[in-house]
């Protein structure tokens, strides 16, 4: 095993270029993806620094598409709301309007509560709203309307004041019921709930157990975070250009390493090397090259992303970028450069193998 | 050599793309004004009234810019007044213009990626401010430029988002021939404003150049609340400068990795001809012309790598780009042209026979014996030898 180690640490000229090209690669590789991290951690910084209101939490993509089921609400620490929305028909001083129907519930202490209407039918119109009624209808809202919500229709509900205080991300042109109201119509659409809201972020493992995604309801952050990911996507494509380069530097590489070496390998099956010996040499070599070139670039490439970040404040460029110890990026680099460089070496160690003891091998030297 | 050039080829032309995206979005080839220095809310609905009575203004679009989410991705809601923003885009509204007082009308390409149809109910998120609003996709709008990638409002839907005064706007993009007369008309309205677009870098009208602070120091230090007034006109050249900065960083990244890659593959070719280049100097050829020869022998295969190469990898950029590669929301505009496939070409050339250059020089450095001498590999501790004998 020692000489096999031995043998398979050798650089020469022939593979020096290479783990040096493997190296600037990889260097490319960690420094993009530091600078994209940096950014991320940048938007982070930026977002602890403003009001991006209560944190929200749906299922899948699309508020309106959530169902949570009411059973989990027991599992989620400390206090916290719970909103249930749907889109309804409202018909009243003669014209009907789509309108969004909402039921916000407290959980305080494990308790659920309702603060607003007051009765059960009760329909409570924001004051946006009651100024679109009017403009429709040339009247104020009269004292009773219909609301059809999940197919059926609920005649003569009571309309009553703009409730006297609103979340503030809701607009003002919602109406508002109790959750009640909602079972009643329909116990599983009217009973699941389309978001949670807290006041501190949930641990990502709660979230994972209860399927729930992060809504930022400040459209801003949520931009930027996503651009970030789509950068970061587009990163993805050049790691795998990457990982293509460094399996064909390797290929080319350990080809002419085998080819060079032929007199050298079939010394050594003369003296008893196993086929399967000789392969694992010049696969260990392919992979000494990649772990090379994985070690050096790393380090390039962080001094490199550190230094534009450092520097770009001196010549007059915005940074946002706020770089963190980069291991992910790191062990992703590692991870590409030896699998590259693994499967970039089976064929020329292949190749090595079946060079016969004494005859012509491989490159017939 | 073949792959660097796919790889030059493939990269280039999307991060050439990358510092056009910011200017494209906000100004659109047209005139846009945004708010200046002094004062607020100077970007107005009277502003907006009085351009459009000007002989010179084509076409005059107040609009409200809401940048949000959709379904988990980042889009751009723009709120607009439909008659003059499809006059100033040059698109149409699918069925037809919105009616009704509160829309989201979906550009063709955002709707393909995101699958909204018609009647879909979304949810938005406010821009500057925590908001929900849900809205109905009303139809489409079919254009060519980057609002195919947003998502557009009706202005009340795109002032909830924002938080934006009644009466006030983002921007005013305006349509004209003559720069002059709006900058002119500017002058003498009183209204502090930033004009850019075609021609006109920037143009600060009764206003300041924006503040030295930049944006992101700003809102480092105090959030959204310590945002200048014309925070917009500030953005626009730094965003569009990081990304310049960006692209052409991975630009010089991507071709110094290709340039490595080049040399490194050449210089092992180049080891099993060194014996070559003592052959010719011990029959009397000059250094030269044994330099001109190995640039004749590398180019024909440079050349062929290249235009192979570059050919293949300007039909991936291509690819990616119809696959529509997205930043911040928007397509990326990649421009697969002549002259993208000329550079991409020369790139490969000239690091190519630079590459032969430094070899060949480096080699007549040496004397004809030392190149006809078989090369001894240094070998180091751990050689065959030594290693068997332990």
């Amino acid at each position: 095993m020692r000489p096999i180690l031995r043998l398979a640490t050798r650089l020469t000229s022939r593979t020096r270029w290479t783990a040096r090209a493997i190296g600037f690669a990889c260097a490319v590789l960690v420094g993009s993806l530091v600078l994209v991290g940096g950014l991320s951690g940048g938007i982070d910084a930026l977002l602890v620094r403003v009001d991006t209101g209560p944190f929200a939490y749906i299922q899948g993509r699309e508020l309106l598409e959530t169902r949570i089921d009411p059973s989990v609400l027991p599992s989620i620490p400390g206090d916290f709301d719970v909103l249930r929305i749907h889109v309804g028909v409202l018909e009243i001083n003669g014209v009907q309007l789509e309108v969004v129907v909402a039921a916000l519930e407290s959980h305080r202490s494990g308790t659920p509560t309702a603060e607003f209407p007051l009765g059960l039918d009760d329909v409570s119109l924001d004051t946006g709203l009651r100024a679109e009624i009017e403009r429709l209808s040339g009247s104020a809202p009269a004292g009773q309307g219909d609301l059809t919500l999940f197919g059926t229709t609920l005649i003569g509900l009571p309309i009553v004041d703009p409730p006297p205080s609103r979340m503030g991300f809701a607009p003002t042109t919602w109406a508002y019921v109790r959750p009640e109201l909602l079972y009643s119509v329909d116990l599983t659409e009217g009973g699941s709930v389309q978001a949670i809201l807290t006041p501190a972020p949930l641990g990502s493992a709660l979230l994972v157990e209860l399927g729930l995604e992060p809504l930022d309801l400040l459209g801003a952050a949520g931009f930027m975070k996503g651009g970030v990911e789509e950068a970061a996507q587009a990163l993805r494509l050049l790691a795998l250009v990457i990982a293509v380069l460094i399996g064909l530097l390797v290929y080319s590489a350990m080809s002419l390493e085998v080819h060079a070496r032929t007199a050298e390998i079939r010394t050594l099956r003369s003296l008893g090397a196993s086929p399967a010996s000789v392969a694992g040499i010049y696969e260990a070599q392919a992979l000494t090259l990649g772990v090379l070139g994985a070690v050096v670039g790393s380090a390039l490439g962080i001094v490199l992303a550190y230094a534009a970040v450092s520097f770009a404040p001196l010549v007059g460029l915005p940074n946002l970028v706020i770089p963190s110890p980069p291991l992910d990026a790191v062990v992703v680099t590692a991870g590409i450069a030896l699998l590259a460089a693994a499967l970039g070496g089976i064929v020329p160690s292949r190749h090595a193998a079946l060079v016969v003891r004494g005859g012509r091998g491989v490159g017939g030297s | 050599m073949l792959l660097c050039a796919i790889v030059l080829g493939a990269s280039w032309p999307i991060l050439a793309a990358l510092p056009e995206l910011p200017t494209q979005v906000l100004t659109g080839g047209v005139y846009v004004l945004t708010q200046g220095t002094a004062g607020t809310n100077q970007i107005t609905e009277a502003l907006a009234a009085a351009l459009v009575s000007q002989s010179w203004a084509e076409v005059v679009s107040p609009e409200i810019l809401a940048f949000g989410t959709l379904r988990g991705e980042p889009v751009l809601a723009r709120g607009v007044e439909p008659v003059a923003f499809a006059q100033v885009e040059g698109g149409r509204w699918l069925p037809g213009e919105p009616a009704s007082d509160r829309w989201a009308i979906a550009g063709t390409r955002l709707a393909g990626r995101l699958g909204l149809v018609t009647g879909d109910r979304v949810t938005l998120v406010g821009s500057a401010i925590p908001r929900i609003e849900i809205a109905r996709i009303e139809g489409t709008f079919v254009t060519d430029t980057s609002v195919t990638d947003e998502l557009l409002v009706d202005l009340g839907l795109g002032r909830s988002l924002t938080g934006l005064d009644r009466g006030v706007y983002h921007v005013i993009r305006v349509r004209t021939v003559d720069p002059q007369a709006l900058l002119a008309f500017l002058e003498t309205s009183g209204a502090s404003v930033h004009v850019s677009g075609p021609g006109l870098p920037r143009a600060d009208i009764n206003s300041g150049p924006p503040p030295d602070p930049r944006v992101v120091n700003l809102l480092f230090r105090s959030g959204f609340a310590g945002l200048p007034p014309d925070y917009l006109s500030l953005a626009l050249p730094q965003a569009t400068n990081s990304v310049s900065v960006v692209a052409l960083g991975l630009m010089g990244f991507v071709a110094l990795l290709v340039a490595a890659g080049i040399h490194s593959v050449q210089t092992r070719a180049f080891e099993d001809h060194r014996a070559n280049v003592g052959v010719l100097r011990t029959l009397g050829a000059g250094n030269g012309w044994i330099r001109m020869r190995m640039l004749r022998e590398s180019l024909p295969t440079a050349l062929g790598a290249a235009i192979v190469g570059a050919g293949i990898g300007l039909v991936f950029a291509a690819l990616i780009a119809r696959g529509q590669l997205v930043l911040f929301g928007h397509a990326v505009p990649v421009a697969i042209d002549l002259t993208s496939f000329v550079l991409v070409v020369a790139a490969i050339l000239v690091s190519s026979l630079v590459s032969a250059l430094v070899l060949i020089g480096a080699a007549l450095r040496e004397r004809s014996m030392e190149l006809l001498t078989e090369r001894a590999e240094y070998e180091p501790p751990q050689s065959l030898e030594a290693i068997l004998r332990g």
